[in-house]
């Protein structure tokens, strides 16, 4: 393509020139033609609703038009606090998502290879038929449950309800493989592991760095972020490719994929170096400074810059600009969390922010943009395999809170298990499930020779409302989906999954609706639960995911009676039709969900907020006047109680507990085990006897005397319980500086344990193998991966859009010029992206077909991969088992590879995280890869040495 | 050649590109319609008849009205609601659009062009006084049609390509040039002896062009280094990569230069030296060839730089 | 009183999350190939990289109306909307030559490449088929939505006063900040 080379000096001669055409110097003299004179034609019958965006976790608000109960178009929002109107291309075009031709509009089942219409109640019998066959013969635990946060609260708290009831941890879902990490890298540091400040806040800020590329995935936040940059915030963006954030950005720190740690430790080293910490704020609010301190000076800029490959001026820059412009904020997400250090990098975020008091502050704090509508949502009410809502854990206290809650006994949740052990063991994760399925199978001898940490395989894996694209090793899922003896798909959207798994029987595919054909609550990012109406009536046969779940339990009811009445018992066992989002919200989980404080979140709270949307200031987000006085926009939790405006930045010590004051969780004692104390230096108490699990208190005793519930503690730079007390570099597995791989190794097997999540994880070992079989010379250019603007998750939403499809009809994969001329690459050519995923279960390097997009957006050596794109697999498109029938074609209009096909391995040890932003991989021109393949012959054994290996380690497993 | 290389604006390929290989096509035989009236027109004039002059003068006359409307359905293949204008002329009403303008003039034209035809075939008789009047009238509207491409495109402000006073020059002795070219086929194919004087002209035409050739880069480098506004700098600057070094300079070099200039040159000197018709025939085809591709070229390296606002 | 757009260049802050492209499509049913506002990309992937949104800007004297041999583009008087009567079109793409900001668009099907008739901005007045059930044209309010829901604060819609005392006031934020120079390289 030809580049339109203009010094900037030039630009602004051209806009100097259309300054004069466009703004008044033209000689238009009258209109001389004719001309019908302007009217605004108001359209009768049209009513507008507010609602919410479903697709990224900004939380834009959006007007609905609808006219005779169809919808005909959008309008901006323009006095919602958080987005006032402004959307991006997503949010832009919902309308062709919701009224899109591809939706799955009736059940449907497979059956001898043909997909065949079923009704709604046959298709739920035969789940719920299926289920208690497998319970019987295998237990409960033989079901994965991937649920979704594209739901609203109501749906995913009764997903984990559901399989609580039904008597097995193994659910989970998006947030495992997105943000897992930042809980437990946040919550570990300071209590609670979610955004800190809030997208509003962020115009506070004097400085911004960016560890991900929120222009592209979160464009909105920009409308904050820009208003930031005029105030005068300097923005910096670290980020391996010059993305649109480095773009608009003062400062790019263009590091190799999977090095942050080194580089955040880099500019503390600056910090602390020339005093620029906050020795007050360290002193009296956080613990272990000492032994980061330590850390941290092993990391000068210049050992920095080669292990990271920034220059070390810029580190220093950057370490000037963060500490001179205070308060500074710092941004990031998947770029960060997706890795088998992903913990650890979010731990050192915080410990930056530590440093500089940034914490507990307007304009500071570490604000993690979460991906979905309401995977803020979700993982609050804890659609994972470790936890039940709210953060509470498995453990016996957990359950027997939840079931006070339920109103059920113990003990009877007890029996649904398959024993005690198993109901407080954690589960599969999204990650690694795949393993669960196929453990035993005789496919890949690396995989059959796993063991896994319960009775018996998988049977049935549920995926509701959850992407196949997003998921690493799609082959190894594939099969997984493959070996099942039912794959059911709960999706508005025909799911890929269910036609990547070559199988002739055995998928049911249950149609959704989408969101905004239901209501319901929904958290954004910045923890503000904002009510979203629902604004059509369900198109087609598609019901809402609350509806679903209620009737797969009525269902399930007829062959296990009296689950239905025992799960219903609080909503007084009404159908599943009467059932309605607001009794679930104001009777269950604002009743349990002590441990963050969604309490006060009631339905007509959120209501009324909506409905004086106009009174609440956008700097702020507090209302002034009105009926809502003193609330901030959607009670964001913490919030104590009904009379509670809601916290909208956490750890903020300086204002009243009553006005959204905080302060660091006591959360791990009041001493460490080092004896210092864990309370703070300011007013510090130990959280109150019983806040978690006394169902009855409203607290205020204590918010009277401006106490924190959960305490008043410290936030801990030192970690003693994680893998790493403080982070420290550890290189990826698969990593292009094999030089570096014996100083920062990755860690060993050991600390996986025996079994991870129920699963074996190897970590070390491959990264040994990859430097002893020299795979790096095979595979020089480091893999990683990302998102479009306009597309989001798996994109079966969007791709099925006609005009996201439009904006972005295409895969590639970006190469910069350099390796793409030593590899004979042209801008638009086939390519094959191929890696050496596979090898280490003795299958062939995994690849896919792309088109090879010719950047210098992406540094020599790195390639990038958008991850939205299912209908084809290793250059195979298997579009054609989308069903197709008379009255509905449910493929997308564009159709591409999944990235993570070819995704490294590696695994977070706190968290099962799977990696997903740095690997390696070769790039040839297709019909070229055969030649590389055969090069990896001798590379066949590594699989043997792997199942040697752990054949010793489980051999009296 | 691809029609994904026509393209306007440089800073993108995602904006609109409106004008392909159809409107070259129109352009060249817009062009050669009137250069065959004008030579036919022009072998009316001569005092000394010969066999070939009598033909040249009826085929140029004729096929020139024929050939302009073959160019008309060009256009109207690639803009097929031009077709609504076919029947009512009237909507051309803005006249300070060229394309209005040239509208109506080629009307007349073909209207007169009309009138000689049914003259010519015997249907009619016109006296020799007014036949003269109405062929001087019409040579002057062919004249017309041949600037009247040139200035189409001059009228479209921001391609500094087009803006270059070469471009009608270019136009006009390219289109009498290849109209004298078809004619001299014309004549020799129906086995006339050739005419050294029309021969001699083409040849002094294709000079001309090599000359204006080269006053077109010149002129072009002159604005991509001194125009007042940059998007006019940046844009001739690319037109003129396009035609030297870029995807289209092997049309520029080979094609236009090579095929259509230097060729017919080489082969009328051929054809004077020893007498050969073959090289005549040879020389028109180049010339048509290179009015072809000269026309391609103007619109495929038209880049339009983008005023940013 | 002409209405206006103002693009912020000066800040160039747009991301290009095309927000406007697809809010246009919502709003005013463009059929696929046309863009009313397209983001154009500068030196992308690199230092400098520029990202604008261009849409028509509503020349006072339009090249367009200026070239199009049927009048059908015309400019309304009391508020200086550029519009286009498709009755009258007839789909040259004269008008798509001559204008600086590749504002007219064509829809790009049917066998021979070109089909339709112009289309363009018309700040939301005018969806892609003007006409209503009956058969009589539709004009809206002109409230452009483009600069309703662009995040960054890029494309400014309004009148040309209000624009102009907008660009003063900035003028004057910047002196006071001291970085007046600055600006003057621009107007």
């Amino acid at each position: 393509m030809l580049g339109l080379k203009m010094s900037r000096r030039d630009f602004v001669k051209a806009g100097t020139a259309i300054t004069l055409l466009a703004a008044g110097v033209g000689k238009y003299s009258g209109d001389k033609h004719f001309f019908v004179k302007a009217s605004a034609q108001e359209e009768e019958g049209v009513s507008h609703i507010k609602t919410i965006c479903t697709f990224c976790a900004v939380g834009c608000g959006i007007l609905a038009k609808v006219k005779n109960g169809k919808l005909i178009g959008i309008e901006p929002w323009e006095e919602h606090p958080i987005n006032r109107g402004k959307l991006c291309a997503k949010g832009a075009s919902i309308r062709f998502t919701v009224t899109s031709p591809k939706r799955v509009k009736y059940p449907l089942i497979k059956e001898n290879g043909k997909w065949r219409r079923i009704s709604w109640d046959e298709a739920l019998d035969r789940i719920a038929k299926k289920m208690m066959e497998v319970r019987e013969k295998y237990g409960p635990d033989a079901v994965f449950f991937a649920g979704s946060a594209h739901t609203s609260n109501e749906g995913a708290y009764l997903m984990r309800k559901f399989m609580a009831f039904w008597g097995s941890n193994n659910i989970d879902h998006q947030a495992r493989i997105c943000h897992s990490t930042t809980v437990a890298g946040l919550g570990n540091t300071w209590g609670y592991g979610a955004m800190t400040n809030n997208f509003n806040d962020m115009r506070n800020a004097k400085a911004i760095i960016f560890f991900s590329n929120p222009a592209e995935a979160h464009p909105v936040s920009f409308f904050h972020i820009m208003e930031a940059k005029r105030r005068g915030a300097k923005l910096i963006c670290a980020d391996p490719r010059f993305s649109r954030t480095a773009a608009v950005s003062d400062l790019h720190l263009q590091f190799r994929p999977g090095t942050d740690i080194p580089l955040v430790w880099g500019i503390c080293y600056e910090i602390i170096k020339n005093g620029w910490y906050d020795e007050d704020f360290i002193r009296e609010r956080t613990y272990g400074f000492d032994k980061v301190r330590e850390i941290i000076m092993q990391y000068p800029p210049e050992v920095v810059e080669d292990i990271t490959g920034v220059p070390a001026d810029k580190i220093r820059e950057a370490a000037r600009i963060l500490a001179t412009n205070k308060p500074s904020t710092l941004q990031y997400a998947m770029g960060a969390t997706q890795h088998e250090c992903g913990s650890q990098n979010i731990r050192a975020f915080a410990i930056l922010q530590l440093l500089l008091g940034n914490a507990g502050k307007p304009g500071g704090g570490v604000n993690a943009f979460r991906g979905h509508d309401n995977v803020q949502g979700a993982t609050d009410m804890c659609v994972l395999s470790h936890s039940l809502p709210s953060y509470y854990g498995i453990s016996e206290k957990a359950w027997k809170h939840w079931a006070r809650v339920w109103n059920v006994d113990y003990e009877w949740l007890l029996s649904r298990f398959g024993s005690k052990e198993l109901m407080e063991k954690k589960g599969f994760t999204m990650s690694r499930f795949a393993v669960g399925a196929l453990a035993g199978t005789e496919e890949f001898p690396v995989e059959r020779a796993m063991k896994i940490d319960q009775p018996s395989t998988l049977k049935i894996i549920f995926m509701w409302g959850h992407s196949t694209p997003s998921l690493g090793d799609t082959r190894l899922v594939k099969k997984a989906f493959e070996e099942v003896e039912l794959l059911v798909v709960v999706d508005p959207f025909f799911e890929s999954g269910a036609a990547l798994a070559e199988r002739d029987d055995g998928v049911i595919v249950l149609p959704a609706s989408t969101q905004w054909e239901q209501a319901g609550s929904v958290t954004n990012s910045g923890r503000q639960v904002q009510w979203r109406n629902k604004v059509i009536d369900p198109l087609y046969e598609s019901k809402p995911d609350v509806w679903i779940l209620l009737s797969l339990v009525k269902a399930l009811d007829r062959y296990d009676p009296g689950l239905y009445e025992k799960f219903t018992i609080n909503f007084g066992n009404k159908s599943p039709d009467e059932i309605t989002p607001e009794e679930i919200l104001d009777k269950e989980i604002t009743v349990g969900s002590r441990a963050i404080g969604m309490i006060g979140q009631k339905s007509y709270r959120l209501k009324k907020q909506q409905e004086y949307d106009y009174t609440f200031n956008p700097e702020t987000l507090r209302a002034e006047g009105g009926p809502c006085d003193g609330e901030y926009w959607g009670l964001p939790w913490p919030c104590w109680n009904e009379r509670h405006p809601g916290t909208p930045v956490l750890y903020r010590n300086d204002i009243p507990v009553w006005e959204g004051g905080h302060d660091f969780r006591v959360k791990w004692g009041t001493k460490a085990p080092d004896g210092s104390s864990l309370l703070s230096g300011v007013n510090g108490h130990d959280q109150i006897e019983g806040w978690a699990t006394n169902l009855n208190t409203d607290y205020s005793e204590w918010l009277d005397r401006n106490m924190v519930p959960s305490g008043r503690g410290r936030a801990r730079m030192y970690a003693w319980n994680m893998k790493d007390p403080v982070p420290v570099h550890r290189e990826p597995i698969y990593t292009p500086r094999v030089d570096l791989i014996d100083r920062y190794p990755t860690y060993d097997e050991e600390v996986y344990g025996k079994f991870h999540y129920r699963v074996p994880i190897l970590a070390r070992m491959l990264q040994k193998l990859y430097k002893e079989y020299n795979i790096y010379e095979y595979f020089p250019l480091t893999w990683t991966s990302g998102r479009q603007v306009e597309h989001q998750g798996g994109g079966a939403a969007t791709r099925s859009n006609r005009v996201l499809a439009e904006l972005q009809p295409e895969m590639y994969v970006e190469i910069n010029p350099y390796d793409a001329n030593e590899r004979g690459i042209r801008n638009g050519d086939k390519v094959v992206v191929i890696s050496p995923r596979g090898l280490e279960y003795g299958a062939e390097p995994s690849r896919i077909v792309v088109k090879a997009k010719v950047t210098n957006a992406v540094p020599r050596g790195v390639v990038f991969l958008p991850f939205h794109w299912a209908g084809q697999f290793m250059g195979e498109p298997y579009i054609d088992r989308f069903p197709s029938l008379e009255d509905m074609d449910t493929k997308p209009y564009v159709y591409g590879e999944s990235a993570n096909t070819t995704n490294p391995p590696g695994w977070d040890p706190e968290t099962q995280m799977q990696n997903t932003k740095s690997g390696v991989c070769n790039v040839v021109k297709l019909g070229q890869e055969k030649e590389l393949i055969g090069q990896l012959e001798k590379m066949k054994n590594i699989a043997d040495r792997i199942l040697q290996y752990l054949n010793e380690k489980y051999a009296t497993a | 050649m691809p029609a994904s290389l026509f393209f306007y604006g440089l800073g993108t390929h995602e904006l609109g590109k409106p004008w392909g290989i159809a409107i070259a096509t129109y352009l060249f035989l817009g062009g050669l319609a009137g250069g065959l009236y004008l030579s036919g027109y022009f072998m009316s004039l001569v005092k000394t008849k010969t066999d070939f002059s009598r033909s040249v003068e009826k085929f140029g006359v004729t096929s020139s009205g024929i050939v302009l409307i073959i160019g008309l359905l060009s256009l109207i293949m690639d803009h097929p609601n031009v077709i609504g204008a076919v029947f009512n002329p009237f909507l051309f009403r803005n006249l300070s659009s060229w394309l209005a303008i040239g509208s109506w003039i080629i009307l007349l034209f073909l209207v007169l062009w009309f009138v000689l035809a049914v003259e010519g075939r015997g249907y009619i008789e016109i006296s020799g006084k007014l036949r003269l009047v109405i062929m001087s009238v019409n040579a002057f509207l062919a004249f017309m049609v041949i600037l009247y491409t040139a200035l189409l495109l001059r009228g479209a402000r921001f391609v500094p390509l087009w803006l270059s006073n070469a471009i009608p020059l270019l136009f006009v002795v390219s289109g009498i040039s290849t109209g004298l070219a078809a004619s001299i086929i014309y004549g020799i194919v129906r086995g006339n002896e050739g005419d050294e004087r029309i021969k001699k002209a083409d040849m002094g035409l294709i000079v001309g062009e090599l000359l204006l050739a080269g006053y077109l880069l010149w002129d072009l480098g002159n604005i991509s280094s001194s125009a007042s506004y940059s998007f006019v700098r940046v844009g001739a600057e690319a037109s003129l990569n396009f035609m030297l070094s870029g995807i289209f300079s092997t049309m520029f070099l080979v094609g236009f230069v090579g095929v259509g200039l230097i060729l017919p040159l080489v082969f009328y000197s051929i054809s004077f030296l020893r007498k050969a018709k073959i090289m005549e025939i040879f020389s028109g085809i180049s010339v048509l060839a290179g009015g072809y591709i000269f026309r391609i070229l103007i619109i495929a390296a038209a880049a339009k730089a983008i005023v940013l606002p | 009183m002409p209405l206006k757009f103002l693009m912020d260049v000066f800040h160039s802050p747009c991301i290009k999350c095309k927000g406007c492209e697809a809010i246009c499509k919502n709003q005013n049913d463009t059929p696929e190939g046309v863009f009313r506002i397209r983001v154009v990309t500068i030196n992308e992937g690199q230092e400098g990289q520029i990202n604008i949104p261009m849409p028509c800007l509503h020349c006072n004297d339009p090249p367009c109306m200026k070239v199009c041999p049927t009048g059908a583009i015309y400019k309304r008087s009391e508020d200086g909307v550029v519009l286009v009567n498709k009755d009258v079109c007839i789909g040259c793409g004269y008008c798509a030559t001559a204008c600086p900001f590749g504002a007219p668009q064509f829809r790009k099907s049917g066998a021979f490449g070109l089909d339709g008739k112009m289309d363009k901005c018309t700040f939301c007045v005018q969806p892609y088929n003007p006409k209503d059930a009956s058969g009589s044209e539709i004009f809206r309010e002109p409230k452009s939505r483009c600069s309703m829901v662009c995040p960054t604060g890029t494309i400014n819609f309004g009148e040309q006063a209000d624009l102009a005392k907008k660009l003063r006031e900035r003028a004057a934020e910047k002196m006071a900040s001291g970085t007046l120079e600055s600006i003057f390289v621009f107007f």
